[in-house]
Formats: structure tokens, C-alpha cells, sequence
């Protein structure tokens, strides 16, 4: 019982916080540092739990004989807890100053934030249909809200709308999917349904076939695969930095560790049904992201295009995983972690210097960059190689895998379209270096600000290079060996 | 000792070069002339010494350096041989050499880059030597193309007028055009007798593996190369305008080097060509169609330089009758004697223009045989050598080639030399009567000729008049000494000694009656020649060959490419790029286009793709197919 | 020290770089530290080319696993090949750092550093992805130099230059990739090394677009005719230390490319693209040479001239015998020394006279002697001048070429030609001709001449005595043919 308790401390402690936060947010006495701070308080303990717990859980389900087998322990969802709590604390920490900055920001942010991050830590752990669309539900809502935050900004709260309707609307879809598969199997515990699948012939499983369709449905919605994208570049601009970065770094992500867990296993047997179908929304993402990405003025929707692309690469290596190659499972957690990675850091980097300035930052915004802020404009550059996939980055590690993972299945077309958007991304992530670097700046060049910021962004940069070319040669820094072997290990914990 | 010869003008040349460059402004009169002059002078000796132990009877001298470059079978040694050809060639090249190089002392005694000048001309030297004395065709063709360049360098020697580089690479341009007939015939000869060694000696003897056809290409392609340098139609277009040089490199290209270096190479490669006639035909008639060609233009020309220029190539053209024909020692008997004569003409020539404040045109001057003593009898004997007046040099050599063109039966070749003959004549003393006879126009003041300009003259005259006895062949009461010594695989000639009395006889008689009309036309009063009737204004502008080519050759290339810079490139290749491109950015903005902003559409969007995933669906599971 | 002498070497300027840029040198420090770090590495090489033994081939071999998870390993070594080009990037640093004296701008110096230890690395790595990672490396401080000090439309000449030449990698990268899987298919283990690709059998038709992919990289970076609309703009837009780069060192990795990853890889399927790449090169080698005729930029015209040369390599590598490699490696070599020398001396024409177009010069030799000798001497190098190294290299590649076809020979020959009409007429335009009185006509300092003077030492001394340089590669390129020709069977 009290392991048990060990064992849920972690979720528990971040909605514990969030109570917390609701509750103090309301004093005179607590102003933003200090809420961000007892927020990150928060996070930073249920991180070490996580931590501690990684690798050696009792129990594979958490308070079996009170929730059933609705809840799943294994390092699969805790390493995706490490990242979406990660996530918020960057999000949180290197946000300080903007926060600051706008005058629209209360308490309740943070406590929002809370919620999403147990919504997604939820949504990792749910190993039963509904309590899934519930976390999932949690976390969206609370999102829907940032997302609309600044709520006298027209374009905020337009944001919020597209969102919240698409994504109910889609919502509306995981939840039919749920009827009809529990129409199906008369369960709508992963276990059953799993039971069930593998017990049965592709033929005998119409109705459930139907229903994790509509399911998928609301998962290509959520990472923004062409035709369900259309509103991520519209509420990545209208949201507010942070929430863009949190969205585009953890939010994102936590999609995935609700959509690995169904294809990777549940689903693992029908997944030869959706190939083609994969196959031609991977295409039509890839070219759909770039060619928004390539379209667009502003860095913010640049990158909100860009990440529809790398939902792209995401999907080649689960069309992969349905063509039974053996390196995709791992490939798509590898591109997941450096993904995760190099978005935060672009936009953190972009949220960071636009805290000073009320407009949204433009490509021409960033001329001269480089003599104002060398280590800024540094930085940000081995994110865009980051996110171009140039070697001696972790990116390029990310592609490398999905790619050859492509290839060991079979589907070199697939192969070939990435390699070929990735040379058009590589315009339009240069097009930024270009700008940073090639035109003086008139403003002198100002010192660099060392703060906490700033030193995570550095941090981050670093772990990014390290990813691409560290070696477990030198002990103690896992390096790039050292994340492969992280995704190996979620992947194979997931049984 | 051997390869000192070669070696000493190019260090000289280096060293100089590094005084020069070291600074500019100085002078250095006689540190200059001491090593400008002295160089040759010492390999004029070696080359003697060396001669000297030939004379005794030895055979070929060898003198390996080092080894160049070996890469397969490609064996290359920086070696040197002197066999009885290249030994004449390098004594009287380094002798009259020698004499050019005094008389330059001072000619050019003014110019502020006297040591630039002399380093180029000993440069020069070295390469000329270089290409006489190597030991295998590829060393023999780096001194051929240094030889080109450094002419380059000395014609445009007063670079400040551009004109004269343009004459500069005008002449580089057609020599590199023989170049490339040569190394293409070296590289085919190299690869048809792969693995036997590659000197001279080696190829001779395994001349014999390579089947005729492939011979002839190479013979061909070789004497592509000498028209290039020997100026020879069709390329012969640069010597003329090659006297845009000072007149000393004026007289050392045309007289005993660069030139020459045409006809030695046909008479180096004679094992070669003595299999196969038909090409030897061939270099004969255009040898002969040069000499005739470059005689007629003569005739009208009114520079003295120029006149001279087009008179040696008409003299080349004799040569190349003679190699052509298989002659090879009469040819070579032709490229010495004519050696001298020519250096002669040149300087006096030189001396002229220096006496009247570098006047060229010859219609200026006349009279001077009065003031110009010296060089008036000196220039008398050249004249009447080069007109093949016996007993002096020119003739012995000239009625030898003329015998064999007839004896070996190709008497149109035979019969345009001896019209030629008399046209050499014809114009050699119009050039001379105007000059130094007749009735000057204007009285002008005539500058003093330093000694150092007219001493080598007196030595060159005595040359020019008894050269020639080296080689009187018995129908003369001589023994051909000079061709028994040379011993080159020559065609042998049956002729009786009464026709080649007849033969030697009208050459006489042809120079004369050129002489005559000369005389009759211009010792008197000259006439400027004017362009009064169509074929006059043909010949004076030369047959407007350089105008044939430069739009033939010279116009197609700029047309070519500017379309490729105006065309090809911005349209055609970068145009493809530029397409991709666009088509990409074009989808790009329409798709873009879909984002319109509206929500409803984005909810219709996405029901699109429900229905196509439904329809997917029921595709799959075959309730519709 | 000189255990690992060739990571020294490779990382010795990164390093240095690092060190300066972490403690934020300053000028006059960071001069002296690039300098040095280039010195350092010219040491070590030619300590490297003493102990070199050219009847071995791979030499100095550092294979450690590097990120063992998907089979990289850092594996570096040194054969004849790699060490003619290493010896060219080393003996080029300290005159171009030279030449930089006066350069205010820092990041200038840290990009010279970053793109030293990006081509060295380039030359020395025998696994694919490490080969991989340095050169999109060394394209970085380009992209930078071109956009940020560069000229004309330089930020629009940066972008296009990466672009086209990473459309190219991109394609390598795939044909990497695909190779990397097969050999953990077939093997079950990953591996990148070149040695262990190498024994992977193909069928001909994966092979032939495998090569396809490397053959494009390649291929770009040469330029061939057809890939090389980048070549002008960047050359003419680009701040001439990164000129120099480009047209003595990326371009010939190509070349090395071709050499080391297209024989090393698939000898049989190159032969099956020979032929279409003769036809390119034979195209390239007239079509370079003929554009030039007319540019009036000079660092154009050169670059169009360096394209041409580099087509005639392609050429020799294409030809497969003994004197044509000989003579494409020998070129390699002394091209890169001569155009050098070119490229610099054009630079010092721009900061003289502040122009390169040829229409706005003339009359330097009669005010500037020294001047007009380093600038003739170069170009005459480029034009293939008898006594320089550049005459030997096409003399071998023409025998090369007859060797193989009459036809190609003849082609092959007008090298002779086609390089002299441009060069002849831009000395005439640039250096001769009546000087103008108004403006300053300096000559050349001391420190220009110490620059120029080892690259003319060096071009005369390949020229007059090959045979003290052609040993280090000779036996190894033998060999090499030797396999290849048994590998197509050329040989029974």
C-alpha cells in the first residue's frame, strides 16, 4: 500500500501543487517570481520521484484493486512523465521574464499549468480507453485556456476558439471510437481489448478496426497531421509564447504516449490495416508543414509549420512500426526526446528576446542578431541545425533512425520524401541563420545576461551537441549512446 | 659541359630576373651586360669545345641530369644529347647568339629595364637550347613551348603599347596552336611504343612497331607544330606582326632561333619521316606555297621590318622544300647559312632605324649609303646572299634545295622556289636601292650608330659571304662537307653535273634579272606603292588573312561565349533550378492559401479527411471495392 | 603527441578556436592563436610526411567506437591520397593567415579555424557518417563568410551555395544510410567503416543508384558542367581566403571523394558511369574555358577556369590508367598551389585598386614589377606553363587520355589551348597597357611576397622535379588501380 502511494506520489504531487497554487495565487503576498517558483518547486519533486521510480516498479499497475488495470507503471510513461515535467519546468523557468513582462498573467497560470502536465502524465499512465480520454481531456482543456489567455488580444482568444471547437469536435471522435470498441470487445481496458485482438482474425474485427480508426482520428488531429492541421499554425501564433513552447515541446509529445501504447501493442496486429493510409497522410504532412513552413514571415508560424514536418517524421516511423521494422519503436522515441529537446530550445530562445519586445518576432527581426547577442544567436543556430538534422546535432541522430528505419522496412519512397523535406527544411531554418548572421546590427552589442534563463537555454544547446556526437566513451555523460539507450529501454518496458 | 650549355642561360636569366626584381630603379649597366653578354659568350665556347670533340670523330655525346618523372613506363630524364645535328644547330645558335646579344648591349642601352630584357633574352637562349640539345620529345618540347613564351615575352616587351601584346599573344596563341599538334604526336608516339623507352635513340630504333597510318598522323601533327613555330601557312600569321619586339629579338627570332626550330625538329624526326614521303610531299608543297606566298607580299610591303619578316618565312618555306623532299641536310645547310645573313639584315636594319630616330618605313629614307657607310656594305653582302648571288653563302645552300626539288621530279614545287628566287631578289634590293640609292625625300639629321652595334655586323658580313663554302657539293668542286658531316638519312639525288650547272646557272640568272628590276624601279626615284588597282590592295593588306580569321576563329569563340554567359547559364541551368523552385513556392502560397483563417473550413478539412480515412475504411474491409 | 597525431591535427584549430572564443581573446591574441594553431599543424603533417611509408596503405589508423548503439565509429587513418590533400590544407593555412593580417572582423578568424579542422577532417575519416558530419561541417563557415563578409548579392549567393550543395549531401546521406542497412542485413551488425562496406555485394541495379547519390554530392562540389551554376556567384561573392578554400581544397575533395568512397565502394558501377561523366568533363573542360573568354570579373573568370581544370581531373580520375591518376592527383596538388596563388594575388588586386572587374584595370606592370611577376607567374601556372608543376599533371593526364581513346586524347589536348586564350588576354587587359598617372600603383610588401613565395617555390620545384614528389603517391595509386582493375575485371 504504501509503495503503491510511492508510486502515484509523483502525479500526485503535481495535482497536489496545482491545489496549491490555486489557493496562494489569490494572496497579495505571492507575486509571479514567487508562484513560478513554488510551481517549479512542484514539478522539480515529482521529477525526482519519477526519477527514482525509473527502472524499478513493484507493480505494473497502480492500485489494482481500486482502479483495476487502468492505470499502467512502466518506464515507458515515466520516461514520458520525465519529459513533459521537464518540459513545464523549462517552460515555467525560462518564461520568467515574459510573465513578467505581460501584465495579463495571474496565478492561475501556473496552476493550469499544473493541471495540463497531470493531464498528460495521466494520459502516459492510462491503460484504459476512457480514462484516457479523460486525461487527455484534462490536459487539452487546460491548454485550450492558456492558449487563450491574453484575453483582450483578438488573436489569442480567436486561437482558443479554433482550438477548443476542432478539438472538441475531435474529441468527440476518441470517444466514439471508445463505444464502438467497447461495443466490440465489451471492455474498454487495454488489456482486454489486446486480449481480444490477438484472439481474433483481421476479418472478425470490423467494429473495433472502425473504432480505433476514429481514435487515430483524434490523435493525427492532435500532432497536427495534414488534413487535421490547420489549426496548429493558427494557435501557435495566437498563443503566447510560453504556451507555444509548451505546447509545441511537451503537449505535443504527450499525444504520442497515448498513440505508442495503442500501436505499439494493443493495436499491434491490425496495424498492417492502416498502411496505406499512413503512408499517404505521412506524405501529405511532410509536404503540407513544409510548404507552410516555407510560406510564412514570422519565426513563431515557421516553426509552428515545421513541427507539423517533423509529425511527419514521426509518422514514417509508425508506418514503419506497421510494416514490423524492428528499429522504428525506438527510432520514434529517439525523435521524440530530440524533438523534444530542440523545439524547447528554439522556442524558448524565440519566447526569451521577444519578452522584451510587445511584436511578434519576424524573420527580419532577427538581422544583426548575431553582433547583439553572439551566444543568443549561437545558441539558436545549433537548434536549427538541431531541427534541420545536421550532423553533430541529436536531430540529425533523430532522422538518421526514422530514416533508416524507413529503409529497413521497406519503404524507401517514404526514405527518400524525408531526406528530400529535410533539404527544404534546411531553407527555411537557414533562412533564420542567415538573417542573424548576415546583416550588422546597428544597436551595440549587449552583454550576455546570465540568468536562469539564459543558463538553460546554454544547457539545453549543449545537451543538443552532446546528443549528436557524445560518446559513453567518456563516463558519467550519457551522450548520444546514452538517449538511444533511454528509448530502447521505454520501448521494451512496453509489454 | 654539355648541359652547362643549356644550364648557364637560364640561371644567368633567374639570377638576373631576382637583381631585377630585387629593385627596379637601379641600373646595374654593367653588371647586366657582363652576365647578359657573357653567358652566351661561354656556351658559344662550350658549344665549340663540344662541336670540337665530334669533329674528332666521336660519336653522340649523352648527358643525363636527372630523372624527370617516372609514373608506368613514362621514363623521363632531364638528359641531354649532342649528336652531329644538334651540334651545328647549338654553335652557330650560340654564336650569332652571342653577336645579337652584343649588338642588343647596345641597342636597348637607353631603356630604363635593360636587365629585364636581358634576362628575358638569355631565357631565351636557354630554351632554344634547351629544345635543341634535349634528349627525348618531351624535353625537347618544354624548351619548344619556353621557347614560345619567352618570344612572347620579348615581342611584348614594351608593354605599356598594347598593340604590341596583342602582337605578343597573337604570337604565343598560334605557337601554343602548333603545341598542341605536337603533343598530341608525342603522346600517340608514346603510347604506340609503350614500354620501349621514350629518347630519340630509342624511338629510332623501335620506330618500326608503329603500323604507317598511325605514322603519318603522327608526322602530320608534328609538322603542325613546326608551322606554328617556323611560321608556315596556315599559322603563320604572327611573324609579322612579331616585330612589334625591340629589333634585336627581332633578329634573334628570325634569324638563328625560334624559327628554326620548325625545320630542325622535321630534320630531328627524319627517321621518322623518311618512312613516310607522302607527308613529306605534303610539308614540301606548303613549304613552298609559304615561300612563294610570303615572297608576293614582300614585294608591296613598305615597313623594313616587315619586309624582312615575310622574307624569312619565305626562306623557311625553302626549308621546309628541302626537309619536305628528303633533303634534310640541305635544309639544315639552308637554316646556317640563312642564319646568318638574316641576323645581318636584321641588325642593319636595326642600325638604320636607330640612325633615323626609329623610322621603319622604307619609302622614308634613301640615300644613306653616305652616311651609313659600314652598314651600307655590310647590308650589300646580306642582300646579295639571301638573293643567292655566288659565291656568297645563300646560294650554295638555295641551289642545293632547288636541285633536289627538281631531281626528286616535283618541278612545280621546283618551278615556284626558282620563281620565288627571283622574287627574293626582286624585293630584297627594292628594299635595298630605297633604302641606301635613292633620292631621299626629306633631308634628315642621322644619328650615330654605337660600335658595339656595328662590330658584330663586320662579323656577321663575313659570315654571309663564306658560309657557304662549308657546303659546296662536288658539282662545285666541293665535297658537301657539311652534309657528309651532318649524316642524316637524305633521299639520295641522281642528277647530272651539267643539269645542275643549268639549275645553278638560271637561279643566277633569275636573281640577277630581280635585281635588275629593282634596280629599274626604285634605285633611282621610289615609288611608294599605292593601292591604285584591286590585286595591289589585295597584296598590300596581306590577302586580308588576318581578317579571315578573326572571323572565322576569333568572333565565333566571344559569340559563343557571351550565348553561354547570357544564355546557357542564367537560362538553361540556372533557369531548370529556378523552375523547381518555383513550381515549390507556388504550391507553397496556394497551399498556404487553404489557412484562410475560418474555422468552418478548417472543420470541413478535416471531415474531408474522416471521409477519406471512412472510405479507406470501407475499401479495406470490402464493403465497397 | 603524435600518438593520435591525426586527431591533433583534425582538432587542433577547433580547439584553439574554442579555447579563444571561450575567453574571449581579443584581436591581436586571436591572430596569433589561429596563426599558431596553423603552424602547429604544418609541423605535425610534415612530421606525419617523414614517417609516411608509401608501400603502405592505410597509415596512423585511430578506430575507437564512437557511438557503438548504431555503429560509428571515429575512424581515421592516412594513405597517400589523404595525405596530398592534408599537406595542401596545412600549407595553405599560414598564408592565408597571412594574408588576413589586417582583418578587423573576429569571426572571420574563428570561421578560417572551424573550416580548417571541417576539410581536414573531411580528408581523414574512413567511416561514412564522421566523412558525413565534416563535410557539412566545413559548409557552415562557407555559408557564414560568404553571407556575412562576402560581396555583390553575398547573403543570396550564401543561401544558394548551401542549398544546392547540401541538396547534394542530402542525396550521399541517403545512399549512406541505405548502405549502413544493408550491411546490418547482411552482417547483423551496424557498421559505417569504410573497410567494412566495402565487402558488401551488390546487385548492379541498388548499386548504380547508390553511386548515383554519392556521385551528385560529388558532383556538385566539383563543379561538372550542369551542377555548377552555384560555382560563379559563390566564387565571385565570397572574401578571398574562402575563395582560396573553395577552389584548392572543397573542390578537390570531390575528386578525393570520388577517389576514396566511389572506388572504394563500387569501382564496377563507376565504370558504368564513366563514360557519362568523361562526356561531362570533356563538355566542362571547353565550356569552363570558353565562358571565361569573356568574364570580366576575375574572380569569376578563375572560377569558371578552375572549373575547367577540375573537369579535366574528373577526366583523369574517370580514365583509370596509371598516368592519367597520376597526373589527376598530381593536378589536384598543384592546381590547388596555383590557383592559390591566383586567388590571392586577386585578392591584393582588390584591396589595391579596389575592383576585380578587368575593364577597370591595367598598366600594373609598368609601375608595380613585382606585383606583375607573382600575378603573371600564377596565371601562367594556370595556363599549364612548362617548369611548373601544372604542365607535368596535364602532359600525364593527356597520355592518360590517348592511351584510352584517340578521340578522348585529342579532346583532352585542347587543355592546351582553352586555358591560354582567357589568361592571355586578361594579362594583357590587366597588367599591360599605358598605366594611369592619377591613381597609386603600390607593389607588393615584404609580407606578400613571404606569403606568395612558398606557393612559387613549390610550383616550380613540382615542375622541374616530380620525380622528389610523384614517389609519395605512386606505389599507392598502383596499387589501387591494381584493385580496382581486377575488381571490373580489367585485368585476368
Amino acid at each position: 500500500m504504501i509503495e503503491q502511494l510511492f508510486l502515484a506520489l509523483p502525479m500526485a504531487i503535481v495535482v497536489i501543487g496545482a491545489f496549491v497554487l490555486m489557493l496562494i495565487s489569490q494572496s497579495k503576498r505571492f507575486n509571479l517570481d514567487k508562484l513560478n517558483l513554488v510551481a517549479v518547486f512542484f514539478l522539480a519533486i515529482s521529477l525526482i520521484l519519477q526519477y527514482l521510480t525509473l527502472g524499478n516498479h513493484t507493480n505494473t499497475f497502480l492500485f489494482e484493486n481500486i482502479f483495476g488495470d487502468s492505470f499502467i507503471l512502466d518506464d515507458f510513461a515515466t520516461i514520458f512523465d520525465l519529459m513533459f515535467t521537464a518540459g513545464a519546468i523549462l517552460t515555467l523557468l525560462i518564461n520568467n521574464d515574459y510573465f513578467k513582462s505581460r501584465n495579463y498573467f495571474t496565478g492561475e497560470y501556473f496552476t493550469l499549468i499544473l493541471f495540463s502536465v497531470f493531464g498528460m502524465m495521466m494520459l502516459s499512465h492510462a491503460h484504459e480507453l476512457v480514462t484516457a480520454f479523460i486525461a487527455l481531456e484534462i490536459a487539452s482543456l487546460s491548454v485550450y485556456t492558456l492558449v487563450g489567455y491574453h484575453k483582450n488580444n483578438k488573436i489569442s482568444s480567436e486561437a482558443m476558439m479554433k482550438y477548443m471547437v476542432l478539438g472538441s469536435m475531435t474529441g468527440a471522435f476518441f470517444m466514439l471510437g471508445t463505444a464502438l470498441i467497447y461495443g466490440a470487445v465489451g471492455s474498454t481496458s487495454l488489456t482486454a481489448i489486446a486480449i481480444y485482438v490477438f484472439g481474433n482474425e483481421l476479418g472478425d474485427m470490423t467494429l473495433l478496426i472502425v473504432g480505433a480508426s476514429f481514435i487515430m482520428i483524434t490523435i493525427m488531429f492532435k500532432i497536427g497531421a495534414v488534413p487535421f492541421h490547420t489549426w496548429v499554425v493558427d494557435v501557435y501564433h495566437g498563443a503566447p509564447y510560453p504556451i507555444t513552447m509548451f505546447m509545441a515541446s511537451t503537449f505535443k509529445i504527450a499525444i504520442f504516449a497515448i498513440a505508442l501504447r495503442l500501436f505499439l501493442v494493443d493495436f499491434a496486429p491490425i496495424n498492417s490495416f492502416w498502411t496505406e493510409m499512413i503512408q499517404a497522410i505521412t506524405i501529405l504532412t511532410l509536404f503540407g508543414g513544409s510548404w507552410l513552413a516555407i510560406s510564412q514571415n514570422l519565426v513563431k508560424r515557421m516553426l509552428a509549420g515545421s513541427s507539423i514536418v517533423h509529425s511527419g517524421y514521426l509518422l514514417i516511423g509508425i508506418s514503419s512500426v506497421a510494416l514490423g521494422s524492428e528499429l522504428a519503436a525506438p527510432a520514434i522515441m529517439f525523435y521524440l526526446i530530440a524533438y523534444f529537446l530542440s523545439a524547447a530550445g528554439a522556442f524558448g530562445i524565440l519566447s526569451f528576446i521577444s519578452s522584451q519586445s510587445k511584436k511578434q518576432m519576424r524573420y527580419d527581426d532577427f538581422k544583426g542578431f548575431a553582433e547583439r547577442r553572439p551566444y543568443m544567436a549561437l545558441m539558436m543556430t545549433v537548434f536549427m541545425l538541431s531541427l534541420a538534422g545536421l550532423p553533430s546535432t541529436i536531430g540529425f541522430l533523430g532522422k538518421f533512425y526514422i530514416f533508416t528505419s524507413a529503409i529497413e522496412s521497406g519503404q524507401i519512397l517514404l526514405a527518400g520524401l524525408g531526406i528530400l523535406t529535410a533539404f527544404i527544411s534546411v531553407y527555411y531554418y537557414f533562412k533564420l541563420i542567415a538573417m542573424m548572421y548576415f546583416y550588422p546590427s546597428n544597436t551595440p552589442q549587449k552583454k550576455f545576461p546570465i540568468n536562469i534563463s539564459t543558463i538553460l537555454i546554454a544547457m539545453m544547446a549543449l545537451i543538443i551537441i552532446w546528443g549528436g556526437i557524445g560518446t559513453s566513451l567518456i563516463p558519467f555523460i550519457p551522450g548520444a549512446d546514452g538517449f538511444i539507450e533511454i528509448a530502447i529501454q521505454s520501448i521494451s518496458s512496453l509489454k | 659541359m654539355l648541359s652547362l650549355i643549356v644550364i648557364l642561360p637560364f640561371f644567368s636569366a633567374l639570377l638576373m630576373a631576382i637583381v631585377y626584381l630585387g629593385n627596379t630603379k637601379e641600373k646595374r649597366y654593367f653588371f647586366y651586360t657582363l652576365i647578359g653578354v657573357g653567358t652566351p659568350a661561354v656556351s658559344t665556347i662550350l658549344s665549340f669545345m663540344v662541336g670540337n670533340t665530334l669533329l674528332d670523330g666521336s660519336a653522340t655525346i649523352h648527358h643525363t641530369l636527372f630523372q624527370w618523372i617516372s609514373v608506368g613506363d613514362f621514363n623521363i630524364e632531364v638528359a641531354f644529347m649532342a649528336d652531329r645535328l644538334s651540334v651545328v644547330m647549338i654553335s652557330f645558335i650560340t654564336f650569332i647568339g652571342t653577336l645579337i646579344h652584343i649588338y642588343a648591349a647596345g641597342y636597348i642601352k637607353e631603356d630604363e629595364s635593360y636587365g629585364k630584357f636581358f634576362s628575358y633574352f638569355n631565357l631565351f637562349m636557354g630554351s632554344m637550347l634547351l629544345l635543341v640539345l634535349a634528349d627525348n620529345p618531351i624535353m625537347m618540347f618544354v624548351g619548344w613551348e619556353l621557347v614560345g613564351l619567352s618570344s612572347y615575352l620579348l615581342i611584348g616587351f614594351y608593354h605599356q603599347e598594347s598593340s604590341n601584346i596583342t602582337a605578343a599573344n597573337k604570337a604565343f596563341i598560334l605557337n601554343r596552336v602548333g603545341d598542341f599538334g605536337f603533343i598530341m604526336a608525342i603522346s600517340i608516339l608514346f603510347i604506340s611504343l609503350e614500354g620501349t623507352g621514350f629518347t630519340f635513340d630509342s624511338i629510332q630504333e623501335n620506330i618500326g612497331m608503329i603500323d604507317p597510318d598511325r605514322l603519318s598522323l603522327i608526322g602530320i601533327l608534328l609538322f603542325v607544330g613546326a608551322m606554328g613555330k617556323s611560321a608556315q601557312i596556315p599559322l603563320y600569321v604572327w611573324l609579322p606582326d612579331a616585330m612589334a619586339g625591340p629589333t634585336p629579338v627581332s633578329a634573334l627570332i628570325h634569324a638563328a632561333t625560334m624559327v628554326t626550330a620548325g625545320v630542325y625538329m622535321v630534320a630531328r624526326y627524319s627517321f621518322l619521316y623518311e618512312l613516310i614521303p607522302d607527308v613529306g610531299i605534303f610539308i614540301a608543297t606548303i613549304g613552298a606555297a609559304s615561300a612563294l606566298f610570303a615572297a608576293v607580299i614582300a614585294s608591296y610591303q613598305s615597313d623594313i621590318k616587315k619586309i624582312l619578316a615575310y622574307s624569312t618565312m619565305s626562306q623557311l618555306g625553302y626549308m621546309f622544300i628541302a626537309v619536305g623532299l628528303g633533303a634534310y641536310s640541305s635544309g639544315i645547310f639552308h637554316v646556317f647559312t640563312h642564319a646568318f645573313f638574316k641576323a645581318l639584315l636584321f641588325m642593319g636594319a636595326g642600325a638604320v632605324i636607330i640612325a633615323l630616330h626609329h623610322e621603319q618605313n622604307i619609302f622614308k629614307m634613301g640615300g644613306l649609303k653616305k652616311e651609313l657607310k659600314l652598314v651600307y656594305i655590310t647590308m650589300f653582302i646580306a642582300t646579295l646572299a639571301i638573293s643567292g648571288i655566288p659565291p656568297f653563302a645563300g646560294f650554295f645552300s638555295k641551289d642545293a634545295i632547288l636541285v633536289t626539288a627538281f631531281a626528286s621530279e616535283h618541278y612545280i614545287i621546283w618551278g615556284v622556289g626558282s620563281l620565288t628566287a627571283m622574287l627574293t631578289a626582286f624585293y630584297m634590293f627594292r628594299l635595298f636601292f630605297t633604302v641606301f640609292h635613292a633620292e631621299p625625300t626629306e633631308t634628315k639629321k642621322v644619328h650615330a650608330v654605337p660600335n658595339s652595334m656595328t662590330t658584330p655586323l663586320v662579323v656577321l658580313a663575313f659570315g654571309s659571304a663564306t658560309a657557304g663554302f662549308l657546303g659546296v657539293n662536288e658539282a662545285y668542286g666541293g665535297s658537301s662537307w657539311f652534309n657528309t658531316f651532318l649524316a642524316l638519312p637524305d633521299a639520295p639525288l641522281h642528277l647530272s653535273h651539267a643539269k645542275e650547272y643549268m639549275l645553278g646557272g638560271l637561279n643566277v640568272l633569275l636573281g640577277l634579272l630581280g635585281m635588275w628590276l629593282a634596280y629599274q624601279l626604285f634605285a633611282k626615284d621610289m615609288r611608294e606603292v599605292q593601292e591604285d588597282k584591286i590585286y595591289k590592295k589585295v597584296i598590300i593588306n596581306k590577302f586580308y588573312i588576318d581578317e579571315i580569321y578573326t572571323f572565322l576563329i576569333v568572333k565565333p569563340l566571344l559569340f559563343l561565349s557571351n550565348f553561354i554567359a547570357k544564355v546557357m547559364d542564367p537560362k538553361i541551368f540556372d533557369g531548370l533550378i529556378n523552375l523547381n523552385v518555383w513550381t515549390y513556392t507556388k504550391s507553397a502560397v496556394l497551399f498556404a492559401k487553404l489557412q484562410n483563417g475560418k474555422v468552418r473550413y478548417y472543420a470541413l478539412y478535416i471531415l474531408v479527411g474522416v471521409s477519406a480515412m471512412s472510405y479507406y475504411m470501407l475499401f479495406k474491409l470490402g464493403v465497397v471495392s | 603527441m603524435m600518438d593520435h597525431i591525426l586527431s591533433n591535427i583534425i582538432f587542433l584549430p577547433l580547439f584553439m578556436a574554442v579555447i579563444l572564443g571561450a575567453f574571449g581573446a581579443n584581436l591581436k591574441i586571436l591572430k596569433i592563436g589561429a596563426l599558431f594553431s596553423s603552424i602547429v599543424t604544418l609541423l605535425l603533417v610534415a612530421w606525419l610526411t617523414y614517417h609516411f611509408d608509401p608501400h603502405a596503405q592505410m597509415q596512423f589508423v585511430q578506430n575507437i567506437p564512437w557511438i557503438q548503439k548504431s555503429g560509428f565509429s571515429y575512424f581515421i587513418g592516412v594513405d597517400a591520397l589523404s595525405l596530398v590533400v592534408l599537406l595542401l590544407i596545412t600549407l595553405l593555412m599560414p598564408p592565408l593567415y597571412i594574408y588576413m593580417y589586417h582583418e578587423k572582423r573576429k569571426g572571420y578568424w574563428y570561421n578560417m579555424m572551424l573550416l580548417q579542422t571541417g576539410v581536414t577532417g573531411a580528408v581523414l575519416s574512413l567511416d561514412l557518417v564522421l566523412f558525413y558530419l565534416f563535410w557539412e561541417t566545413m559548409l557552415l563557415p562557407i555559408f557564414i563568410m560568404i553571407g556575412k563578409y562576402g560581396n555583390g548579392m553575398h547573403q543570396y549567393n550564401a543561401m544558394k551555395i548551401i542549398l544546392i550543395t547540401i541538396l547534394g549531401s542530402m542525396s550521399m546521406l541517403f545512399s549512406i544510410l541505405y548502405i549502413g542497412y544493408m550491411h546490418f542485413e547482411t552482417t547483423g551488425v551496424w557498421s559505417f567503416a569504410l573497410n567494412d562496406l566495402s565487402n558488401i555485394v551488390f546487385n548492379a541495379k541498388t548499386s548504380i543508384w547508390l553511386a548515383a547519390g554519392f556521385l551528385l554530392a560529388f558532383a556538385i562540389k566539383i563543379p561538372l558542367v550542369g551542377f555548377h551554376t552555384w560555382m560563379a556567384p559563390a566564387y565571385g561573392s565570397a572574401p578571398t581566403p574562402a575563395v582560396v578554400i573553395m577552389s584548392a581544397i572543397m573542390a578537390k575533395l570531390g575528386i578525393y571523394g570520388i577517389w576514396r568512397f566511389g572506388f572504394g565502394l563500387f569501382e564496377t558501377t563507376l565504370v558504368y558511369y564513366a563514360p557519362t561523366i568523361i562526356t561531362l568533363a570533356l563538355i566542362g573542360l571547353l565550356y569552363y574555358a570558353v565562358r571565361a573568354i569573356t568574364e570580366e570579373n576575375l574572380r569569376k573568370m578563375f572560377a569558371y577556369s578552375s572549373g575547367s581544370h577540375l573537369s579535366l581531373i574528373a577526366l583523369g580520375v574517370f580514365l583509370t590508367n596509371e598516368y592519367a591518376w597520376s597526373g589527376s592527383l598530381y593536378f589536384i596538388a598543384t592546381h590547388a598551389l596555383a590557383s592559390a596563388g591566383i586567388f590571392l594575388m586577386i585578392g591584393l588586386t582588390y584591396k589595391r585598386f579596389k575592383t576585380v572587374q578587368i575593364s577597370s584595370l591595367g598598366g600594373i606592370a609598368s609601375k608595380a614589377p613585382k606585383f606583375t611577376f607573382f600575378f603573371a607567374f600564377f596565371a601562367l601556372c594556370i595556363a599549364g606553363l612548362p617548369g611548373t608543376g601544372g604542365f607535368v599533371a596535364e602532359l600525364l593526364i593527356i597520355i592518360g587520355a590517348f592511351k584510352a581513346n584517340l578521340w578522348i586524347g585529342a579532346l583532352t589536348a585542347t587543355t592546351m589551348l582553352s586555358a591560354m586564350i582567357y589568361i592571355f588576354w586578361m594579362l594583357q587587359r590587366t597588367l599591360f597597357g599605358t598605366s594611369n598617372n592619377n591613381i597609386e600603383y603600390p607593389d607588393l610588401t615584404m609580407r606578400e611576397m613571404i606569403m606568395l613565395l612558398p606557393l612559387v617555390i613549390l610550383l616550380l620545384a613540382t615542375g622541374l622535379a616530380p620525380s622528389l614528389f610523384m614517389p609519395i603517391f605512386e606505389p599507392h595509386l598502383n596499387a589501387t588501380l591494381h584493385d580496382v582493375m581486377i575488381a571490373i575485371g580489367g585485368l585476368k
